[in-house]
C-alpha cells in the first residue's frame, strides 16, 4: 500500500524553512531549530549468551571480536562493550527469569509483599516490580518540547502479562507493553491517521470527543474501589489522555512492513523505530525480542530446529551451546540491522540518527543453563558525542545500577547519582564515557 | 547433522529436568507441599479486586451484541492457571488497542435502527445495545452525556455518525471493560453484579437482555433463584463461552496454536488443529449435558465425534454412532489422552513424558513437583543413538537428584507414550514396542499401571483428583487463586462431582455458594 500524505510533512516543513502557522499544529517539530537533543533505545534479547562465543579476546582496545559479537564490527568505533555487570535481584530467593526481568532496567527488586501471581512449583507468591524503568524515569525528567509520544515500545512475541515478560514499568505495578508486531506499530504509530486531510480533520474531532466522553466515564464506578484498583484506573485514564495526545502527530509514514514472518518481524519493527525517531515522534524507545520465561520458540535458520530456546538452553552440553551460540549471533545480526537503520536515517543536525542516541542491549540472565546472574551481557552504541567508542571494558561484579546512572547521564540528567533501591554504589558506568 | 538432530530432540523430552553440573542437596528437596485444610465453613466470599474483561470475553460480548468479530490486541493477565486481569492497568499499547477495537467494530456493525434519530433509535441505542454493553441501566448523568454525544456527532453527519460517536465511547468505556460489583448491606452481591458474575463464568461474556431482566426485577438473591437461572445459562448454546475458557486454560491448549515452536502442529492445517483445540470442551459438554461425573471426565472411551480428526485417530475409532465416536479403550481414557490434549504436552515431533507427567501432578492433583535445583544442567547422559524415548530418560533416574522428582514425574508421563507428538497412537519408536508401563505416587501409595486406561482408572479412584479438578473449577469461577478460604467448598464439590450429574452439580454448587455470592471484600487497611 502506498500512503500519499497530503499533510506537510517534517521533511516538507523543514524545506519550506519551517515557519508559520503549521508549525502552531507541530510544535515539537521546533525542537529541530536547536541542538538535536539526545535519545535512548533499549535493546533486549532473552536467555543471556554463550559467554565463550560473546568475549572478545585482547586487550581495551586492540581486541579481537569473538563469533557472537562479530557482525557488529563495523560498529566497533560506535560502540562499548561490557563484560562483568552483575545483576542482583535483591530477594531471598530467585525464581529464575521472572524475578529479574523487572529489575533489568529499573534496578530494584520484584515486589514480594503482595502475592498476584503464584508459582506453586516454587511455593512462592509474588507481585509486580516497586521501581521504574530508566527509560519512563527519563521520558518523565525530561525539559523542552514534548514529543508526542512520551516513549515507544515496540517487541517481537512478548504476549502475555506477566512479570517474567514486561521489563518496562511506568510505576511500581505499572508494566508497560510494547507494540507487540510490526503490523500493530505500524498502524499505531502511523496507520491511524488518514493521509485524506479532510477525513483526518474529521476523525481527529470524533476521537477527541469519543475519548473525552470515555474519560467522563471514570467517574461512573459504583463499586467501593481498593486503593490499587484506583491507581490502575487512574492509570488507564492517563493512558487515554496519552492516546489523544499521540493522534495529533503527523508523520510522513514509512512503507507499511512487508513479508512480516518470525525471521524478520524484529528487522521490520527497527525500520520503525528509525522512523519514528527520524521523524521526532519520540526521544525515548525500547525494542523487546521475546519473553524472559519459559519460551520454546524454534530459529530453524539458524539450526535451532527442536526443543525450543529455553529448554536447549538448560543443556551446558557442547552441541547445545553451539546451538545457542549460533542464535545469540543471529540476535547480533538483528542488532547490528538496527544500528544500520538509525546510521541511515538523517537528523535534523544533518547528522544520523545513530549519532544522537545511545542504545543499550542487555538481558534478563548471564548464562542461560545455570540461571547465572553474575554477568549480563551488554554492549552500548551510538551517541557518537558520548560513548568512548572502540572501548572493550572488561570488569567483575559492577553494579547493573551503573548502567542505568549512565542512561540518565547520556540524556542530559548528569544531577543523577544513584538509580534503584538497589543501587548501593554511585555515578556512571567507569571508562563508558568520554 | 544427524547427531544435532538427535541430541537436539533429545533434550526436547525434558523440559525442565536436570541431571548433571553442580546438584544440591537430595535431602533438600522436599515432598509436594499439603493440601488445603477445611477448617471454616464461614465463607467470607471472594476477595475478587476489580476485574478486566479478558481479551476474548470482550469479543464475545461485542459479537453477541453487535453481531460483528473483530481482532482485539490488548494481552491478559497469565495470574496463575487461568486468565483473569486483576493487577494490571491499561498501558498505551492497550488503549490504542481498544480504540482499534472500538473502531473496527462499529464500523461493521448494522446501526440502521438510528437512520433517523427519535425513540426507536435511543431505545436500540441506550437500553437494548448499551444496557447490554454496561450490564446494568445507564443512569440518568450517562443518558445525559451520551445523548450530547450522539447530538454532536449527528450534527457532523447525521443520526448514523451520531450512533457511531457513542458506540464508538461505549466500546472503549472502563464501565464495559471492568466488571463493577456491588454489594448489599447483607454482603451479598447485588443482583446486577450477580447477573454480570454468572454470565462471565458461565458464558464467558456480558449476560442476555433476560439475565438483566431477572436481576432488574430482583430475582437473583437466592440460591435457588440463581440456580434456576444458572441451568438456564448452561443449556444455553452461549455457555460454550465459560466452558471454553475453563477447560481451555485448564488444560494449557493454546500450546498448540505456537506455529513459532510448534510448526509440526501448524502444518496439519487450521481444520485439524481447530478441531484437536476445541474437541476437549466439545467432550466436556457432552458429558455435562449426558449427567456424567468426574470420573467418566477422566475415563471415558466415547468423545464427540469430529470429522476432521478421523485420520488422527485412524484405528483408535472402533466404531461411529449419532455424534460420537467409540475409541479403542486400551488406547484412549478421558480428557488426557485426547489428541489436543497429548500434543499439547509435547514439544515439536518429540512427546515429553515430563511435561505430561507434570500436568497430571500439577493440573490433576494440584501437586506440582518442585522446580530443578539451583544450577544443573539438562546434559542427558550420551546412551547412543536408536534409543527410545523412555530408555532415554531412565538413564538420569540413576542420578537421585533427578529421580526424585522426575522418577514420580515422568514414571507418571509414561502412561502416555503409546501417543505421539501429534496425538497419534503408535506402537513402537525406533523399531521398539512402547511400554507403557507408568509407576508413580498416588495418594501416598506407589503403584503401577498400564497405559492411559490404567491412569485413568487409578486416578478415578483418587480422592485427591477429584478436589482438584473442583478447586481447578473454583479458581476459574472465582477469578482468583484461593485455596484456604474455598477448602470446605472444594471438598463439597468434590464430593458432588462423584455423584451422578456430578459435573452439573459442582458446577451449580459453585455458583450459589456463599464464596460465589458474597461480595468483593476489600483488603484489611485499604480504604474505599
Amino acid at each position: 500500500m502506498t500512503r500519499r500524505v497530503l499533510l506537510p510533512t517534517r521533511r516538507s516543513l523543514l524545506r519550506a524553512g519551517a515557519a508559520g502557522s503549521a508549525l502552531a499544529l507541530f510544535p515539537w517539530l521546533r525542537a529541530s531549530a536547536a541542538p538535536t537533543p539526545p535519545r535512548i533505545l533499549l535493546f533486549f534479547t532473552p536467555h543471556g549468551t554463550v559467554w565463550d562465543q560473546w568475549r572478545p579476546t585482547g586487550g581495551e582496545t586492540n581486541y579481537t571480536f569473538s563469533p557472537i559479537l562479530e557482525p557488529l564490527s563495523a560498529y566497533r568505533e560506535k560502540m562499548v562493550i561490557v563484560d562483568g555487570i552483575e545483576l542482583k535481584t535483591g530477594t531471598s530467593y530467585y525464581i529464575p527469569h521472572t524475578y529479574t526481568m523487572p529489575v533489568l532496567w529499573t534496578g530494584s527488586p520484584i515486589d514480594t509483599s503482595t502475592s498476584e501471581f503464584c508459582r506453586e512449583d516454587h511455593g512462592q507468591c509474588f507481585g509486580w516490580n516497586t521501581g521504574v524503568s530508566v527509560d519512563q524515569f527519563i521520558a518523565s525528567q525530561l525539559t523542552g518540547l514534548a514529543t508526542p509520544y512520551s516513549s515507544i515500545e515496540l517487541g517481537v512475541g512478548c504476549g502475555g502479562l506477566h512479570p517474567a515478560t514486561r521489563m518496562i514499568y511506568t510505576a511500581p505495578a505499572m508494566p508497560r507493553s510494547p507494540l507487540d508486531s510490526p503490523d500493530i506499530a505500524y498502524n499505531a504509530l502511523f496507520g491511524t491517521i488518514d493521509p485524506d486531510q479532510e477525513q483526518a480533520a474529521k476523525d481527529a474531532k470524533r476521537r477527541k470527543s469519543v475519548l473525552d466522553n470515555v474519560i467522563d466515564d471514570f467517574g461512573s464506578r459504583r463499586a467501593k474501589l481498593s486503593a490499587k484498583d484506583k491507581l490502575r484506573l487512574d492509570a488507564h485514564a492517563d493512558s487515554i489522555r496519552e492516546l489523544e495526545l499521540s493522534l495529533t502527530a503527523v508523520c510522513d509514514p514509512p512503507a507499511a512492513p512487508e513479508g512480516v514472518n518470525s525471521e524478520t518481524s524484529i528487522d521490520r519493527q527497527s525500520d520503525l523505530i528509525a522512523s519514528a525517531f527520524g521523524c521526532g515522534l519520540t526521544r525515548v524507545a525500547s525494542m523487546q525480542v521475546r519473553i524472559a520465561d519459559n519460551d520454546n520458540t524454534l530459529y530453524p535458520w539458524v539450526g535451532l530446529d527442536a526443543g525450543g530456546h529455553h529448554t536447549l538452553s538448560h543443556d551446558s552440553g557442547e552441541v547445545s551451546q553451539s546451538t545457542l551460540a549460533g542464535l545469540y549471533r543471529w540476535y547480533s545480526e538483528r542488532f547490528a540491522y538496527l544500528l544500520d537503520q538509525l546510521a541511515n536515517t538523517p537528523d535534523s543536525d544533518g547528522r544520523s540518527v545513530l549519532d544522537n542516541t545511545l542504545v543499550i542491549w542487555g538481558s534478563e540472565l548471564g548464562r542461560a543453563w545455570d540461571h547465572d546472574i553474575g554477568n549480563i551481557p551488554f554492549v552500548f552504541a551510538g551517541a557518537t558525542d558520548l560513548l568512548r567508542g572502540g572501548h572493550y571494558l572488561s570488569g567483575s561484579v559492577i553494579s547493573l545500577n551503573r548502567m542505568l546512572v549512565s542512561a540518565c547521564h547520556a540524556m542530559g540528567l548528569t544531577d543523577v547519582d544513584t538509580y534503584g533501591s538497589l543501587d548501593t554504589g554511585s555515578g556512571p558506568l567507569p571508562g563508558l564515557f568520554i | 547433522m544427524r547427531a544435532h538432530l538427535c541430541i537436539a530432540g533429545l533434550v526436547s523430552l525434558i523440559a525442565a529436568a536436570g541431571c548433571t553440573g553442580e546438584i544440591g542437596d537430595v535431602d533438600s528437596i522436599e515432598g509436594p507441599p499439603a493440601g488445603p485444610v477445611c477448617t471454616s465453613i464461614e465463607s467470607p466470599g471472594a476477595p475478587v479486586p476489580m476485574r478486566r474483561l479478558t481479551a476474548v470475553q470482550l469479543q464475545r460480548t461485542i459479537n453477541d451484541v453487535l453481531g460483528v468479530e473483530t481482532p482485539l490486541n490488548v494481552t491478559d493477565e497469565k495470574l496463575f492457571t487461568f486468565r483473569s486481569n486483576v493487577s494490571s492497568s491499561i498501558d498505551f499499547a492497550s488503549a490504542h488497542g481498544y480504540l482499534d477495537f472500538a473502531e473496527i467494530s462499529v464500523a461493521a456493525a448494522d446501526l440502521s435502527a438510528c437512520t433517523e434519530a427519535g425513540e426507536a433509535c435511543d431505545a436500540w441505542l441506550f437500553e437494548e445495545v448499551g444496557e447490554r454493553l454496561f450490564r446494568r441501566p445507564l443512569d440518568d448523568e450517562e443518558l445525559a452525556r451520551y445523548q450530547a454525544l450522539f447530538d454532536e456527532g449527528a450534527v457532523e453527519d447525521g443520526p448514523l455518525e451520531g450512533a457511531r460517536w457513542v458506540l464508538e465511547s461505549m466500546l472503549q468505556s472502563p464501565t464495559l471493560l471492568y466488571m463493577d460489583e456491588v454489594g448489599k448491606d447483607d454482603g451479598y452481591l447485588d443482583d446486577f453484579s450477580m447477573a454480570s458474575r454468572l454470565a462471565l463464568t458461565l458464558w464467558g461474556q456480558n449476560p442476555d437482555r433476560e439475565l438483566l431482566e431477572r436481576a432488574a426485577a430482583g430475582e437473583l438473591s437466592t440460591p435457588a433463584q440463581i440456580e434456576a437461572e444458572a441451568s438456564r445459562l448452561l443449556a444455553d448454546p452461549r455457555s460454550s463461552g465459560g466452558l471454553t475458557d475453563f477447560v481451555d486454560q485448564w488444560l494449557r491448549l493454546e500450546r498448540l496454536n505456537d506455529p513459532d515452536a510448534r510448526p509440526d502442529l501448524e502444518a496439519l492445517g487450521s481444520e485439524t488443529l481447530t478441531a484437536m483445540r476445541q474437541e476437549p470442551v466439545q467432550l466436556f459438554r457432552m458429558l455435562l449435558d449426558s449427567g456424567a461425573d468426574i470420573d467418566s471426565l477422566l475415563t471415558t472411551h466415547t468423545t464427540v465425534a469430529l470429522d476432521p480428526l478421523t485420520a488422527l485417530y485412524a484405528g483408535d475409532i472402533v466404531q461411529t454412532s449419532a455424534g460420537a465416536f467409540e475409541l479403542d479403550p486400551a488406547r484412549r481414557a478421558g480428557l488426557l489422552s485426547l489428541p489436543g490434549v497429548m500434543a499439547a504436552l509435547s514439544h515439536a515431533e518429540a512427546t515429553s513424558p515430563t511435561l505430561r507427567g507434570f500436568a497430571v501432578l500439577s493440573n490433576f492433583l494440584c501437586t506440582p513437583p518442585n522446580p530443578p535445583p539451583a544450577g544443573v544442567s539438562v546434559t542427558l547422559p550420551d546412551i547412543g543413538e536408536g534409543k527410545s524415548t523412555r530408555e532415554r530418560l531412565e538413564a538420569h533416574f540413576s542420578d537421585p537428584t533427578c529421580n526424585a522428582c522426575h522418577g514420580p514425574m515422568d514414571g507418571m508421563g509414561f502412561a502416555f507414550e503409546g501417543i505421539d507428538w501429534l496425538g497419534r497412537s503408535r506402537d513402537e519408536e525406533f523399531g521398539k514396542p512402547i511400554d507403557d508401563t507408568s509407576s508413580f505416587l498416588l495418594d501416598g501409595e506407589e503403584i503401577t499401571v498400564e497405559g492411559p486406561a490404567g491412569l485413568a482408572d487409578a486416578m478415578a479412584a483418587s480422592e485427591g483428583v477429584a478436589k482438584c479438578v473442583a478447586q481447578q473449577w473454583a479458581s476459574y469461577g472465582g477469578g482468583v487463586p484461593d485455596k484456604e478460604e474455598t477448602a470446605c467448598l472444594v471438598e463439597k464439590l468434590a464430593e458432588e462431582a462423584q455423584a451422578p450429574d456430578g459435573l452439573r452439580s459442582m458446577i451449580l454448587t459453585f455458583v450459589t455458594s456463599d464464596w460465589y455470592r458474597r461480595g468483593p471484600v476489600l483488603v484489611a487497611g485499604e480504604s474505599p
